[in-house]
């Protein structure tokens, strides 16, 4: 496997693929040109329109808001408006998963952040000493949010357990490697 | 928790707390155990213990005791330092209410 291939695995395990939405757009404009071409075809060896011919449908597109029903004209509107947003959002965003990669000299091996957030809800709970309800750990690209609400009268150290759970990342070789940012509640739990 | 720590994970139930409570402030204010009632709170992070309790009164004749009040009042820091040297939680207030007396009868004998 060379570092290529790994490159290309990761990518598409790390990113959302975008064929659903290009075979869709395929298919919608295949549609429309075969349509427009049939009419066209109909005209040239001089048979009557199927629907309209396409002098009629020009005509119709040109004079368009003329008497068409407002209602139905806005709600297509609409539709195009949000199948052309969507087309182009899934054309320029990077479309990441929750997922993180981790280096193995032989396979390629792909964590959800789930995962990585429990195991580093474990480490950071057994850091500070409380129950696990009392954790919560949201794992995103760039950023790994731990929240600890303390057991009351037991102060907890934010910078034990933010070591501690950089500690986790680096253990598990977590690639690209998060910020870690650690919340301590200022209220606590009573009790256990 | 340092590598020289034994592996492993305390807790001390809120059961056992309310329970160390009430036997600190039944011990500190002569009072028996089942009389005092203990509500736990949080407090910014520290515990709040709200303490009701009957107090014990002197019968006429006796040696007199120091106020109700006084005795209410002061008692609060014995009460708080005895439940963070049992326990290890930090205290930051204790309540005391007092909700009714008891006669002390232990004079009358003498």
């Amino acid at each position: 496997m060379t570092p290529e291939d790994r490159a290309r695995i990761e990518a598409r395990e790390l990113t959302s693929a975008r064929s659903g939405a290009a075979i869709t757009a395929a298919v919608v404009v295949a549609l429309l040109c075969l349509y427009l071409m049939f009419e066209a075809a109909m005209k040239s060896i001089g048979q009557p329109a199927w629907v309209k011919s396409p002098d009629e449908w020009w005509a119709w597109l040109s004079g368009l808001p003329g008497t068409a029903d407002p209602f139905l004209l806005a709600a297509g509107s609409l539709a195009v408006l949000a199948l052309g947003l969507f087309l182009l959002l899934s054309g320029l965003l990077p479309g990441r998963r929750a997922r993180h990669a981790m280096p193995d000299p032989r396979a390629v091996v792909i964590v959800d952040n789930e995962v990585i957030a429990a195991t580093l809800a474990r480490r950071a709970r057994l850091e500070a000493g409380v129950a696990p309800e009392q954790v919560l750990v949201v794992v995103s690209r760039q950023l790994v949010e731990v929240q600890v609400r303390p057991t009351s009268g037991i102060p907890v150290a934010a910078g034990a357990v933010q070591a501690a759970v950089e500690d986790e990342l680096r253990t598990n070789r977590i690639d690209p490697l998060p910020e870690v940012k650690v919340r301590i509640a200022e209220s606590g739990v009573v009790g256990q | 928790m340092s590598a020289d720590v034994l592996a492993g994970h305390t807790r001390i139930s809120t059961q056992a707390l309310a329970a160390t409570a009430r036997g600190v402030a039944a011990d500190v204010f002569g009072v028996p155990a089942p009389s005092v009632r203990v509500a736990l709170n949080d407090e910014y992070g520290e515990l709040a213990l709200a303490l009701n309790l009957p107090l014990p009164i002197g019968r006429a004749g006796g040696t007199p005791r120091r106020p109700l009040w006084d005795r209410a009042r002061d008692e609060r820091t014995e009460v708080r330092d005895r439940f963070i040297q049992l326990t290890g939680s930090r205290v930051a207030r204790v309540d005391v209410r007092v909700t009714g007396i008891i006669l002390d009868t232990s004079r009358r004998a003498s």
